[in-house]
């Protein structure tokens, strides 16, 4: 009798590899869903609709950002190249001295200059803005 | 965004081509930056005008590439003797590291193309090989194919939302580890169907 219950193969014999597999594809599937559900909301914020539309776009329309995009990391350089700023524009608006400024990060320069940087962002962001409202 | 993703940015913005080069060639050897997403925004100043996209193909290809033949070689030479020193001499003789060594050896084109598209998964797979002394030219061809066709997704990428680069950056920096699963999945079918043939050979002999 004894015999009998252990020459039986077990019923509930576990496959480790196809589980393992089974449960990153359910994982796979999960995140799929999620990036799906990230795309969708980044598709009606109209992110990117205008990559879709760009297939229609003038070859000689630069893409660019608008100045509520502008972030702490950004160089001056940077930000006189995608606004087509004149080289004085910022200096004189924003009372800079420093002649090194346009290889700097806003976030450097205002830690250099003791201002808090969300509020010098916020400067650079509203004079360019200006700059924009004068030279469309 | 994060700090180091920021601090990144302002690197590829201050130095442009040869911080490209650095980021790649740094994060091929493993260090845990987001060389794929910051190709991705790179493109996105080159299609601004700021950055040249020819230079920023160049530089990025050539990063990757030299620095995945770099841990490719450190491992070949060095790999088994670090695994010993650090105590796992075990799982340097073992039958596990055998049998992925296998896998690599005998899929070695799709699973190093693939892995290409994933800082973490390209690391692993450099490192694998350096272990499985695999052809070099061989590993040199498909690594090239590989990255090539990566800096040209992620390139792509960035061109196409140039507008919205910054959400697709966090997006890429989100979801890229989806394409390290399914390069584990794929690796892992693979290496239970070579077990399972190896295991079928031997009860027949």
């Amino acid at each position: 009798m004894t015999e009998d219950i252990n020459n039986t193969p077990s019923k509930f014999h576990v496959n480790w590899a196809r589980a393992i597999i089974v449960s990153l594809i359910i994982v796979l599937a999960a995140v799929l869903l999620w990036f799906a559900s990230d795309v969708n909301s980044l598709y009606r914020q109209g992110v990117v609709r205008p990559a879709i539309s760009r297939a229609g776009r003038k070859m000689h329309t630069k893409p660019t950002i608008s100045a509520d995009q502008i972030q702490s990391w950004m160089t001056f350089r940077y930000i006189d190249y995608v606004f087509n700023l004149p080289s004085a524009y910022l200096p004189t608006n924003l009372n800079i001295s420093d002649p090194k400024y346009l290889n700097s990060t806003l976030e450097e320069y205002a830690e250099k200059n003791n201002i808090k940087d969300t509020i010098f962002v916020q400067s650079v962001r509203d004079s360019v803005k200006v700059y924009k409202g004068g030279n469309p | 965004m994060n700090h180091i993703s920021q601090e990144i940015l302002s690197l590829v913005l201050i130095y442009r081509y040869p911080a490209l080069f650095f980021i790649s060639f740094v994060s091929s050897l493993g260090v845990p930056l987001p060389a794929a997403a910051t190709a991705a925004a790179a493109a996105a100043f080159a299609s601004q005008g700021y950055l040249n996209l020819f230079l920023l193909l160049l530089s990025g290809v050539s990063g990757n590439i030299i620095g995945d033949v770099t841990m490719y070689w450190l491992m070949r030479k060095f790999g088994k003797r670090l695994l010993y020193f650090i105590r796992l001499r075990k799982f340097a003789d073992s039958a596990i590291l055998n049998n992925v060594e296998q896998t690599v050896e005998t899929y070695n084109a799709p699973v190093i193309i693939a892995s290409r598209f994933q800082d973490q998964a390209t690391t692993l797979v450099n490192i694998i090989s350096g272990l499985a002394k695999l052809d070099f030219r061989r590993f040199l061809l498909l690594t090239s194919i590989g990255d090539i066709l990566q800096i040209i997704f992620y390139v792509g990428l960035g061109s196409v939302f140039a507008d919205n680069w910054q959400a697709i950056y966090g997006l890429i920096g989100k979801f890229g580890w989806i394409i390290a699963l399914i390069i584990i999945i794929a690796v892992a079918l693979i290496s239970t169907r070579t077990i399972r043939k190896s295991f079928k050979r031997r009860q027949k002999s």
